[in-house]
């Protein structure tokens, strides 16, 4: 790229990512629009419109249980996925840092990782029910595995002759692991965050819809029993819309954290 | 006579869009090359000789002036010009054969005629015995190869190439020198190649232009009066040391001119 | 390769020439597989061990799971169940292909169409958004559209972030050439784009066919008795442990096995030297 007299250069970039920004804004009124017209108030099971939507969320969050249950499933999604964080990255880089480990345990997570999230959801409700312990699990199981193998990955670029030359230089394993090992596995690690992150958010949203039993997927039960379309879509919404605003702040931080680094 | 082909008053300058900046690649350049000539284009870097050739096989439109060839206008590239490309420009996923087969394909030329014509080529430039292999499979210099013949097999009355061998070692380079003057004593086809090398281009050509940058003009055209046909020992001949030594004193005088001038 | 070893042998029928065929070829497959049959037959001696020795509710040993996998198969429930599964999966995959690499070719040709979506896509492409399940459910009922349109939200949308990364895999250098030997539009996509794209294609479909099957038993699951999915929720409420681990494996079967058909059919794109394209690690 060439070096350029600065005023013109960021007059020329605004422009630019203003048309996209209008052209993306466009594209959601035009959706919204759409969707209003398509939409049918009428009957409460049909397509309901834009509209209709946005008054069953504004009822449900106000009047009733949305947030307080919201909260509940995102205690049960935060708590599996510090779970998987921890063992996934741990147990990852140890994969990645002893061979033997890990050529004996990376097929069994590569297989895994082939089988549908839903596969093992009614193994995991048989054996843990469908409260809180049993979410968990599931947000743990699925994020875990990517979460380990990504720190795997991590672990196995890191360059011998650095570990050689620190090893040289005498340091101990704390120092290793502090100066050496964890500098460069961490963009993959970050990596394996977010796409751990993803995997939960998911994992989450599934078991509500199986698990009912409490949360947001009992209330998103509740009301389909009653045929609101409404609300089963202004609820589905929320669930989606935190999912996507969740992972574009991984995203963002992900892209602050690890600049600088070699991937 | 009708010159194999020419380049009548072109000029091409590139406008950078971010930085406003202008690059006049090309002022008023004519060249004339008749049927039969081997001409080199040489000259430092941006004096403009790869964009001629591209713009002579028709793959960049000048700003102005045109190019004719047996006296015809032409826009856009033709069948009786065919390129050798200094990446090479081979598809990987194709093996020699078809590569080479290329362009005769692309002109729904008839299966035996084609299957005849690569395996015709494919020998003269020495591959026959990696006719089936696949590009990743072969040196530099086989694939440079493949581009020469795939180039030759569209039979075009002028082969334009643009510093085919700049990416090869100086061993190989020599070797193919020795090949493509071999190829070329057999019909006398009218090339143009652009080349950095001094001692390529007085081994391989009839008449060098040497070439000026910023902005890119004709500075000079030198008649090589080397005995045909060339071999190593052309090399050591010393008339080949005077000539490789003037181009390199003109060059040598741009490129000091620049940097001074920066 | 091999044409010494014709001088030297008088094959005296058709068929034997072919079984020796036959022969080289699984010892070549088994040769090139050796590690994942070696864990493959880990697993099973590690599962059938720990099964019988723990005695575990939850983890019967292999060859129950085994022998409830075979009971199934021969009295007709998986078939029946399998057969309206694949239905729903073949009408979703081909509608999520046909559309997906159409909106993503479009993406990637035209700069305008990409900036305005790319956005969206790629929110949709990691977004829960299995959540609108259940309003396909209300919408559309138990049958076939829900489960077909499942398979389409899971699927379509690493097709369109492929095929828009494919449109726009371009070697200037290659082009340049096909321009210069006279390619016209067709033959430039033939001979040109289409194996500089066939990479990302490959990579799509795989991606694509894994999530479809992953949204075709999301969709059977959530919608109950039906499919093999169906089949998943009702021996997970009726805690028949061997039954529900036999279905998981035919799951895990049914994913491994549709990869490979739909790469098979992603050979149209690039009907020639498909193995020498450029490889590239998928998305």
């Amino acid at each position: 790229m060439a070096v350029v007299e600065s005023g013109r250069r960021s007059t020329r970039w605004s422009r630019e990512s203003l048309t996209v920004i209008g052209l993306r804004l466009g594209l959601l009124a035009a959706l919204l629009i759409g969707w209003q017209l398509i939409g049918n108030d009428e009957v409460r099971l049909r397509m309901p419109s834009a509209v209709r939507t946005f008054q069953s969320l504004v009822k449900l969050t106000f009047d009733g249980d949305l947030l307080p249950r919201l909260y509940q499933s995102n205690v049960a999604m935060v708590t599996g996925y510090g779970l998987a964080l921890v063992v996934g990255i741990s147990s990852g880089l140890a994969m990645g840092l002893v061979p033997l480990f890990g050529s004996i345990a990376r097929p069994y997570l590569l297989a895994l990782i082939a089988l549908p999230m839903i596969g093992i959801l009614p193994l995991i409700q048989a054996v843990f029910g469908i409260g809180v312990a049993a979410r968990v699990v599931v947000v743990f199981v699925v994020a875990f595995l990517y979460v380990a193998l990504n720190s795997e990955v991590g672990a196995r670029s890191i360059r011998p002759e650095l570990r050689e030359m620190a090893h040289s230089f005498g340091a101990s394993r704390w120092q290793m692991m502090r100066y050496i090992i964890l500098p460069q596995a961490f963009p993959s690690i970050m990596a394996g965050t977010r796409l751990g992150l993803q995997r939960a958010i998911s994992g989450m949203v599934l078991a509500e819809l199986f698990l009912s039993g409490v949360g947001i997927g009992s209330l998103l039960s509740f009301h389909r029993n009653r045929l609101d379309a409404g609300a089963v879509f202004a609820i589905a919404l929320t669930m989606v819309l935190e999912g996507v605003i969740l992972l574009g702040a991984a995203r963002w931080l992900e892209r602050r954290v690890t600049r600088g680094y070699v991937a | 006579m009708n010159p194999a082909i020419e380049a009548v008053s072109i000029s091409k300058t590139y406008h950078d869009l971010v930085s406003g900046r202008e690059t006049h690649a090309l002022d008023d350049v004519n060249l004339t090359v008749m049927h039969g000539e081997f001409v080199c284009l040489i000259g430092p870097s941006g004096c403009g000789k790869t964009t001629l050739l591209k713009i002579m096989d028709g793959l960049l439109p000048s700003d102005s002036g045109t190019v004719r060839v047996e006296g015809k206008t032409m826009v856009g590239p033709g069948p009786e010009r065919a390129m050798v490309f200094q990446s090479f420009a081979l598809m990987p996923w194709r093996t020699v054969r078809d590569n080479v087969a290329f362009g005769l394909r692309l002109r729904k030329t008839d299966k035996s005629a084609t299957r005849e014509a690569v395996q015709h080529y494919i020998d003269l430039v020495g591959l026959r015995s990696f006719a089936d292999s696949y590009p990743d499979q072969l040196s530099g210099g086989m694939q440079q190869r493949v581009g020469l013949a795939r180039a030759l097999a569209v039979n075009p009355d002028i082969l334009l190439m643009d510093e085919p061998f700049g990416s090869l070692d100086a061993q190989t380079r020599n070797l193919l020198q020795v090949d493509l003057e071999r190829i070329w004593e057999a019909d006398h086809k009218t090339c143009v190649f652009v080349t950095h090398a001094m001692d390529e281009a007085v081994f391989l050509s009839s008449r060098i232009v040497v070439m000026s940058p910023r902005p890119g003009r004709i500075h000079e055209i030198i008649n090589v009066d080397l005995p045909r046909p060339r071999n190593d020992q052309t090399r050591t001949d010393p008339r080949f040391v005077e000539l490789t030594a003037y181009i390199w004193d003109m060059l040598r005088g741009m490129i000091v001119r620049e940097e001074d001038a920066a | 390769m091999n044409t010494a070893e014709a001088a030297s042998v008088e094959p005296p029928g058709v068929s034997v020439a072919l079984t020796m065929r036959l022969y080289r070829g699984l010892r070549r497959a088994i040769g090139t597989n050796m590690a994942t049959i070696a864990t493959v037959i880990g697993v099973a001696v590690v599962w059938e061990v720990a099964g019988r020795v723990w005695n575990f509710l939850y983890l019967p040993p292999l060859s129950k799971v085994l022998s409830a996998m075979w009971g199934l198969i021969a009295d007709g429930t998986v078939p029946k169940e399998m057969g309206a599964s694949l239905f729903a999966l073949g009408v979703g995959m081909a509608i999520s292909i046909v559309l997906g690499l159409g909106l993503g070719t479009l993406m990637g040709v035209f700069p305008v169409v990409r900036k305005t979506l790319d956005a969206y896509v790629d929110a949709m492409m990691s977004a829960p958004t299995v959540a609108f399940v259940p309003l396909f459910i209300l919408l559309f009922g138990l049958g076939y559209p829900t489960r077909i349109a499942t398979v389409v939200l899971f699927a379509i949308f690493p097709l369109i972030i492929n095929a828009q990364a494919g449109a726009r895999a371009v070697d200037q250098n290659l082009t340049e050439m096909g321009r210069s030997f006279g390619a016209g539009r067709g033959q430039m996509l033939r001979e040109l784009r289409l194996p500089m794209a066939y990479p990302h294609i490959q990579a799509g479909l795989r991606m694509g066919v894994a999530r479809g099957v992953d949204g075709m038993m999301t969709g059977e699951v959530l919608i109950a008795a039906t499919g093999l999915g169906g089949l998943l929720g009702r021996f997970g409420n009726a805690f028949t442990m061997d039954k529900l681990y036999a279905v998981i494996l035919i799951l895990l079967a049914m994913v491994i096995l549709a990869e490979r058909i739909v790469i098979v059919l992603g050979w149209v794109f690039v009907p020639f030297g498909r193995h020498r394209v450029v490889a590239r690690p998928g998305s």
